[in-house]
């Protein structure tokens, strides 16, 4: 593939990745910028360079879509605001939504992080924006899709929404705080689950290439299934500088 | 990732990974990856490196067979690695075996476990691979049913300490033998009852295996000891089994192309990158290596056959480097001119091509330096002892000019980190040789900082284990202590210099000792040092001597006997009725040349020593050329300064039989 280099004595291709997804969570909703040599990419090869990269990735790794960005645009690093999860869970209290309104209500919860060997104390509670749980068979969150959850359609599952600033909170130290309260009736999760990754625009918060015929729901208005959908159509802009391509991954199983 | 039976443990093994170290491990994935539907006519092989992931993925070996075996109709192979204790721990824990990573099936699903041993401190680990795949540990006591455990690899050239954990050892180039064993295993299969083998029929099998060439039964031997402990004698006690057992020998490597697909991982592994293999087989006749002793003759792959290989390797991995391996990638006859096609080949792409194991001289760097694109970080060179006198007890050729010129060109031309390798422990090695490591190291430096005040030397020092079958196996090894000192003395040597010292623990080289010339008595050590949780002996975190020593004693064995202790010409050595080709005698010549510092030339480009391997097993050296490649002392075939005690004797008729008389 036509890629831009760096310069200099080791050059290496232009990418640019998003928040990381931490070790042994799946996702559906992965970017990453490119940047293609000025020119190189036709629209058409644009058109193939999804089937492309994904007959080159390792199994379970698809490139659903490409498009073209501007170039100027910020990167996916400091873009991306929001992520959410969902978790299905193996085992749960009988009391599970209690238990998620109680941590709901709380207006703090420190939590101890080791970060470069030295020990830090941040504030769980603040990075996470909404919590509740939901089953296959019942009304599903926004941008969740019933057949990626299949296999767990017995469990409880969680959805979480969750701040990417000041610092990203892990769907298992919220795990962590709901069990502290019970030792007997925990949370065990199967595998983590990111399912979308949303920027903040004119319109609110949304996925840059949302999964399903570009609509989206705007999680400020309703973050159920069905209502509040918007059509969201993509510009296409010119660009004579280093083209750079957004491409959005599923990742069944991201390692 | 859904497996198309339903004996998967995917789902099981994926519970876990978010529990141990590096997950990647363990889930496959790789490119390339051959995941071949196993079917009742087909013989299902488990090729298991019995080290991490990480080491062992990128084994040519492995990667060879996987692919050759794959490739047969009546055969299907999948790869397994040694789990991480974490890992081993929480598979214990929840119940699970050890599972293949293609295709994520338990270890007893296959028909045969063949395990490969680059080295003898990896033994312990494979007691923990069958005992995850929930195997008995001693082939006398698994069922019939269970899957045959097999094992190769140059550390089984004295198979003898892991004898009774195994049922058979292949010996030598694995392709041709492979495929014997699996069309052996195939028709034996066949001609079972629905019910599964019996013991009989087991038995059957083995000696069915036993006549195979390059195959050894174990447990189709006895051994008896003297009073002394040492051994008088191993004989075959049944008639199935030959007196010696002859390893096997690839004649002409254009024959076996492969692999034609290498696997590229999904995680970092060691050299990552498109190995492609030059040449087997080395007549250096460095008198250390056993690597050099055992896989004689040479036999170089045809150049137009590496070329497609490199091109196609690159097109179907996406790897920019190529590391063309062998065991002295400047001797490949044709190497100037094939490195001049490869690099036209990829002119278009920024592709990098490295000759790890390089020979000590200026010629070689200058080859290096052309074909090495990207940025030059660091150079490796071997001269393995400390001065003339000492390499030429080793045979190991080196003059001071050629390293010194070798070093020069190399910082001219932009190399700023040399390593220079060395053993210590060598036979008739005094102070005196020891100290000439760090000379040579100090007058590296002093070169290096005509070029760059940035230029730096590291020594790496090993002490030195005697290996079966090269003429040094006669040899009583230094103690830990004496290794110590030695590194000490470096260390003051070395202190104030530029220099960096770094070196192997003296405490694992003795217990590398006590495993490279052990017998079957040491089954029991292996066992309890297992037991004690010594696996990853490799690994510096997990290696523990006092595990050996303690076990040892436990057993009633003494590591001095082993390790210390000097043979004389007629010890009768565990490995008696392995053979690698090599005749005693001229092994035992050798040894006395060595002691008198007497020296060997390369018999690619001089007549014949007559060690035995190419008369008994019907083979030639296969180079290029008749000319040896130009350089230092070592490729032009000058004089050199000492006249060669060996005397020469015409090269020998060919006899065109492929195995020597049994006995």
């Amino acid at each position: 593939m036509p890629l831009a280099f760096t310069e200099g004595f080791s050059p290496r291709p232009k990418m640019h990745f998003g928040p990381a997804l931490p070790t042994c969570y799946a996702s559906t909703s992965e970017y990453l910028d490119v940047n293609f040599q000025e020119g190189a990419l036709t629209p058409c090869g644009l058109e193939g360079l999804a089937q492309t990269l994904t007959e080159m990735l390792p199994e379970g790794m698809e490139v659903l879509r490409a498009v073209e960005t501007d170039p100027r645009a910020r990167s996916l690093m400091s873009a991306v605001e929001l992520v959410e999860y969902v978790v299905p869970l193996r085992t749960a209290p009988s009391a599970l939504d209690a238990a998620l309104q109680r941590f709901l209500d709380r207006c703090a919860i420190p939590l101890t992080i080791t970060r470069k060997g030295r020990e830090k104390t941040v504030d769980l509670r603040s990075g996470v924006l909404a919590l509740r749980s939901f089953c296959l068979d019942g009304p599903l969150p926004a941008r969740v899709v019933a057949a990626d959850f299949q296999e767990w359609r017995e469990f409880p599952l969680l959805w979480m929404q969750l701040a990417t600033t000041p610092r990203t909170a892990r769907p298992t130290e919220v795990l962590d705080v709901l069990n502290e309260e019970s030792e007997r009736e925990v949370c065990e999760a199967w595998l983590c689950h990111r399912t979308a990754q949303l920027f903040s625009s004119e319109t609110g918060r949304e996925e840059p290439l949302p999964r399903r015929a570009n609509t989206i729901a705007l999680p400020d208005e309703d973050l159920w299934d069905g209502t509040g959908a918007k059509e969201v159509c993509y510009r296409e802009e010119f660009v004579d500088e280093n083209m750079k391509k957004s491409l959005l991954s599923k990742t069944v199983k991201g390692y | 990732m859904t497996a198309s039976v339903n004996t998967t443990l995917w789902h099981k093994i994926e519970a876990l990974l978010p529990g141990v170290s590096r997950p990647a491990r363990y889930i496959g994935a790789e490119g390339n990856i051959i995941r071949k539907h196993p079917d009742p006519d087909m013989v299902r092989w488990l090729l298991i490196f019995p080290d991490t992931y990480e080491v062992g993925l990128p084994n040519l070996g492995l990667q060879i067979l996987y692919e050759l075996l794959n490739d047969q109709p009546c055969a299907q192979a999948e790869r397994a690695y040694a789990p991480w204790p974490d890992m081993a721990a929480s598979l214990r824990a929840h119940g699970l075996p050890l599972f293949s990573v293609d295709r994520h099936e338990p270890a007893t699903a296959f028909d045969l476990l063949g395990f490969t041993f680059p080295s003898e401190l990896l033994f312990p680990n494979l007691l923990e691979c069958l005992d995850l795949a929930g195997l008995a540990l001693r082939a006398t006591d698994r069922r019939p049913s269970d899957p045959i455990v097999l094992a190769g690899g140059h550390a089984l050239f004295n198979p003898e300490p892991i004898a009774a954990f195994v049922d058979a050892v292949v010996l030598g180039d694995g392709e041709e033998v492979t495929l014997e064993v699996n069309e052996t295993v195939r028709a034996w299969k066949g001609s079972l009852s629905p019910s599964g083998p019996q013991s009989e029929e087991k038995t059957a099998l083995l000696r069915l295996l036993a006549g195979i060439e390059g195959v050894y039964i174990p447990s189709l031997y006895d051994v008896s000891y003297a009073e002394d402990g040492r051994v008088t004698r191993v004989f075959p006690v049944d008639q199935a089994a030959p007196a010696r057992v002859e390893k096997r020998t690839i004649a002409d490597l254009g024959d076996v192309p492969y692999p034609r697909q290498p696997l590229v991982p999904v995680t970092e592994v060691v050299h990552d990158r498109l190995n492609v293999e030059l040449f087997r087989g080395c007549t250096r006749g460095c008198r250390f290596c056993q690597a050099g002793m055992i896989t004689r003759p040479v036999r170089e792959r045809p150049p137009e056959q590496v070329r497609q290989m490199i091109r196609d390797g690159l097109s179907t991995s996406g790897y920019e480097d190529v590391s063309l391996l062998s065991l002295s990638s400047a001797d490949y006859s044709d190497i100037d001119p094939l490195l001049a096609g490869v690099m036209e080949d990829n002119a278009q792409d920024k592709v990098s091509i490295s000759l790890p194991s390089l020979r000590v001289d200026a010629f070689t760097v200058g080859i290096a330096a052309k074909v090495a694109t990207v940025k030059k970080t660091g150079l490796t060179f071997a001269p393995e002892a400390g001065t003339w006198r000492l390499r030429r007890v080793i045979n190991k050729l080196i003059t001071e000019d050629d390293l010194f010129a070798a070093v020069e060109s190399a910082y001219q031309v932009g190399w700023k980190r040399m390593k220079l390798y060395f053993m210590i422990g060598l036979p008739t090695e005094t102070e005196e040789d020891v100290q000439g490591i760090a000379t040579l190291a100090k007058k590296v430096l002093e070169i290096g900082r005509k070029y760059s005040k940035g230029a730096s030397c590291t020594v790496s020092v090993g002490g030195f284990v005697p290996k079966a079958h090269t003429p040094f196996h006669w040899y009583g090894q230094d103690t830990p202590d004496v290794l110590r000192q030695k590194i000490d003395l470096l260390k003051t040597q070395l202190r104030g210099t530029k220099a960096k010292l770094s070196w192997h623990d003296p405490a694992a080289t003795e217990a590398e000792g006590i495993l490279s010339r052990g017998d079957r008595r040491l089954a029991d050590v292996i066992e309890q040092v297992w037991r004690s949780g010594g696996v990853f002996q490799e690994w510096g975190e997990y290696f523990s001597l006092d595990l050996w020593l303690e076990a040892m004693t436990a057993c009633g064995l003494h590591s001095e006997f082993y390790v210390r202790r000097e043979r004389g010409e007629h010890e009768v050595f565990p490995w008696e009725h392995i053979r690698a080709g090599l005749e005693q005698e001229f092994l035992w010549n050798d040894w006395q040349e060595a002691l008198q510092a007497g020296v060997v030339e390369d018999c690619r480009w001089t007549p014949c020593y007559d060690c035995g391997v190419c008369t008994d097993y019907g083979l030639e050296n296969m180079v290029g050329s008749l000319q040896p490649p130009a350089g230092g002392s070592q490729g032009t075939g000058q004089a050199l300064p000492v006249p060669t005690p060996v005397s020469l004797l015409p090269r020998p008729a060919v006899k065109k039989q492929v195995r020597t008389a049994a006995g």
